[in-house]
């Protein structure tokens, strides 16, 4: 079958397209008469489009008739097809011919293929699915119904023995590239307090000071032996109503006892007397420096 | 087959040694088969459990053939090696060839049990819906010619009541993801390829739905279905 090649028309100006005034007008005159044609002939191209857009579905939806061999569908569609390509002039249209062509040729294509497994069509295959495997439902949604039309289960267990597969091994422990997981360290937060903080100036010379308490208690203490010879520990010492200032006294005095200032000495009715300690002037100037003398 | 026991002294490896591969190759290939629900296992990972520590070039081949062995003896199954012989259009040009060659071959687990025996005590009842799904498309992309454009493959799919979009199908879930199950698991392979209106996705029959046995059988059953139909039918 050939086909003659299309070629557009050769349009030939109007005889009467001249300078005169009388033509000019005349010109109008053929411009609007144009203008008429060339929609007219849009309005017939659009028509011829959707022609062949109708041959196209019904080569889509017609595709089992037209891969029949014994079907008349396909001759019907070519004829139809050639009818069409009589009218074709422009390109959109040749397109649209082409195409149809190309659907017409695949569809052949599928019947020489369906020939090489016996004639056996992919449709032939799900019709036989269908009447073998398919399902009659009672009662139910009508969606469900038109989704459940085949018993998979039965087709899978009638070609299990297809595939053959293996059910291999599984354990309850996991996957197989679980990897144990690291204990990330604790890393403590520094927290901040909700309020400000602030910190009071140090102090440079607290120990000065208690020193100087000390010093105190122990000139005190030792004025009071100095006017009484001798004192009992218990009353020089104790303070009853104040524990702290009991053991203040009992520091005071281990100093002066241990700078050789006091002494204490139990006298034979067991009582603890504390006593300060004359020393000579002068063997205290010979041993001591002048200014720890003690007088 | 080859004694690999005689070739033992040239790898450098004692029997002890190599049963502990063959062991550990096995263990990998029933638990992986599990993990994957079926999908081949490349040959790479089985290589790569040999290589791990042992550096002679021949020794992954030496530990799989007699892995193979072992699963046929000890479990019945058959360690089937497929070929990926067409790799897919949209890969062309994008991986070298060494590498595609070294990822070709995969493995999969197939029963040896006779038919009777293994539909009997073997078949899984709860997964038998995906075994014909499986076939069902397969043997619509063989009859299509082993290849089928995608919106051709729906349009025989919707006359099963199979729609794109389903994703609650009574039996099969999703069906969009269970087609690409297939895919996974080497029955289909998709491409790509570019027509007048544009890229077109079409369904191509891979390797494991190519193997001969499985290729004989899924057109010895369809000749069976289609046969009761029309009794004319000759079958060659």
């Amino acid at each position: 079958m050939t086909r003659p090649v299309k070629r557009e028309p050769h349009i030939t100006p109007h005889p009467a397209a001249g300078g005169s005034t009388s033509s000019s007008s005349r010109l109008i005159n053929g411009g609007a008469e144009t203008s008429d044609m060339d929609s007219r002939e849009a309005t017939e191209r659009r028509l011829l489009r959707s022609l062949y857009r109708d041959v196209k579905r019904i080569i889509t939806d017609e595709r089992e008739d037209v891969e029949r061999v014994d079907s008349d569908m396909f001759n019907s569609i070519i004829n139809q097809v050639e009818d069409l390509h009589k009218s074709v002039q422009k390109p959109r249209e040749q397109v649209a011919d082409a195409e149809a062509l190309l659907d017409i040729t695949n569809s052949l294509v599928a019947l020489v293929k369906a020939h090489g497994n016996d004639g056996i069509t992919p449709s032939d295959f799900v019709n036989g699915l269908l009447r073998d495997f398919g399902r009659q439902d009672g009662p139910g949604t009508s969606d469900e119904s038109s989704r459940n039309l085949v018993a998979w289960e039965d087709i899978g267990l009638a070609v299990s023995h297809i595939f053959s597969g293996c059910p291999g091994c599984h354990t309850m422990v996991g996957p197989m590239d679980t990897e144990l997981k690291q204990r990330k360290a604790v890393v403590g937060r520094r927290r901040t307090r909700p309020t400000g903080s602030v910190q009071p100036e140090e102090v440079n010379d607290s120990g000065g000071k208690e020193r100087t308490d000390t010093d105190k208690n122990m000139a005190t203490m030792f004025s009071i032996l100095k006017n009484k010879r001798s004192v009992k520990l218990e009353n020089l010492v104790l303070n009853r109503k104040s524990f702290a200032q009991t053991v203040e006294n009992l520091f005071a005095l281990s100093f002066l006892v241990k700078d050789g200032r006091a002494e204490i000495k139990v006298n034979e009715n067991g009582w603890h007397l504390v006593c300060k300690i004359f020393i000579n002037a002068f063997i205290l100037k010979c041993l001591l420096p002048p200014f720890f003398l003690i007088v | 087959m080859a004694n690999h026991s005689d070739d033992l002294p040239q790898l450098n490896i004692s029997m002890e040694e190599k049963d502990k591969l063959v062991a550990e190759v096995i263990r990998y290939v029933l638990f992986k088969n599990h993990q994957n629900s079926g999908s081949p296992i490349k040959r790479d990972e089985l290589s790569q459990i040999v290589t791990k520590n042992y550096r002679h070039r021949n020794l992954p081949a030496v530990v799989i053939d007699e892995a193979k062995q072992k699963l046929t003896s000890i479990f019945g199954f058959e360690m089937r090696e497929l070929q990926r012989a067409r790799p897919s259009s949209t890969n062309q040009g994008r991986v070298s060839s060494q590498q595609s060659a070294a990822d070709a071959k995969s493995y999969v687990l197939i029963s040896q049990l006779p038919a009777d025996v293994y539909r009997k005590y073997v078949e899984d009842v709860n997964s038998a819906h995906v075994t014909g799904f499986t076939f069902v498309v397969i043997s619509v992309v063989l009859l299509a010619g082993g290849k089928i454009p995608e919106e051709n493959l729906w349009h025989h799919l919707k006359k099963m009541g199979l729609f794109e979009n389903d994703e609650s199908h009574p039996a099969l879930g999703n069906i969009k993801q269970a087609l690409e199950t297939l895919v996974q698991q080497r029955y289909l392979q998709k491409d790509k390829i570019s027509g007048p209106e544009g890229n077109i996705l079409v369904y191509e029959l891979a390797e494991r739905a190519l193997d001969g046995p499985v290729n004989e059988r899924v057109k010895e059953y369809i000749s069976q279905v289609v046969k009761r139909d029309v009794a004319s039918v000759v079958i060659k």
